[in-house]
């Protein structure tokens, strides 16, 4: 039971992308699964993480890590695998649950801890902060180990 | 060292040959050219049927914290 997750945005880029500081903890954890799967939501994320400008440590902005067709390219590759699953995000954001939202922040975060929930799977993620959200009547939040 | 196993096989003509032919070449015994072409084969299937897609992208490391601000940002 519970083996199988749906990952949040963070844990799908990290077990996919090598220069992710906690590669390998979530990749050793997603091989480790019967199912993984991906979302709208979290699928658009890492479309958009990779293809955004950023700024690094001391300040100077940096393009985008890939192009536009390398980030869907690597996505693609991804949804390829035998272990995804695809999960359309069918829940309106009325169903989702108000359970310690305490920023716009968090929207995200707890309409994925609802579609999870809805579909009888875990939403796997690489922080603690979700913790809070979560029901412990009916836990859904598992943390990557 | 690893443990050997004794054991008696029948090969088909051509594998018996691509072995002694790997032995030969590389002098090694015939045992151990049989144990490394089947290791061998083994890891070309594994790799086969089941590809990562795991990638390196460019621009170094960075952390979770780093993927949250930069989603958070939008």
């Amino acid at each position: 039971m519970m083996n199988n997750s749906l990952l949040d945005a963070n844990t799908l880029i990290a077990a996919f992308d090598a220069s992710h500081a906690d590669h390998r903890r979530a990749h050793r954890f997603v091989s480790g699964l019967r199912e993984f799967y991906t979302s709208p939501q979290t699928q658009g994320a890492f479309l958009r993480f990779f293809t955004r400008p950023w700024t690094d440590t001391v300040g100077n902005r940096r393009p985008p890590r890939m192009s536009t067709g390398e980030a869907l390219s690597r996505l693609k590759s991804i949804l390829a695998l035998s272990a995804h699953r695809f999960l359309p995000d069918d829940l309106p954001f009325e169903k989702v649950s108000m359970r310690s939202l305490s920023g716009f922040k968090q929207w995200n975060d707890a309409y994925l801890i609802a579609l999870a929930g809805k579909h009888g799977l875990s939403l796997a993620t690489l922080e603690r902060k979700l913790d809070n959200m979560d029901d412990p009547k009916s836990p859904v939040v598992r943390a990557v180990a | 060292m690893m443990p050997h196993m004794r054991t008696t096989l029948t090969l088909d003509n051509d594998a018996f040959q691509a072995a002694k032919a790997k032995a030969a070449h590389e002098n090694m015994s015939l045992g151990k050219a049989v144990s490394e072409l089947i290791l061998q084969g083994l890891r070309r299937t594994s790799a086969k049927t089941a590809p990562s897609a795991v990638f390196h992208s460019e621009g170094g490391t960075y952390t979770s914290k780093e993927v949250e601000q930069a989603l958070d940002d939008e």
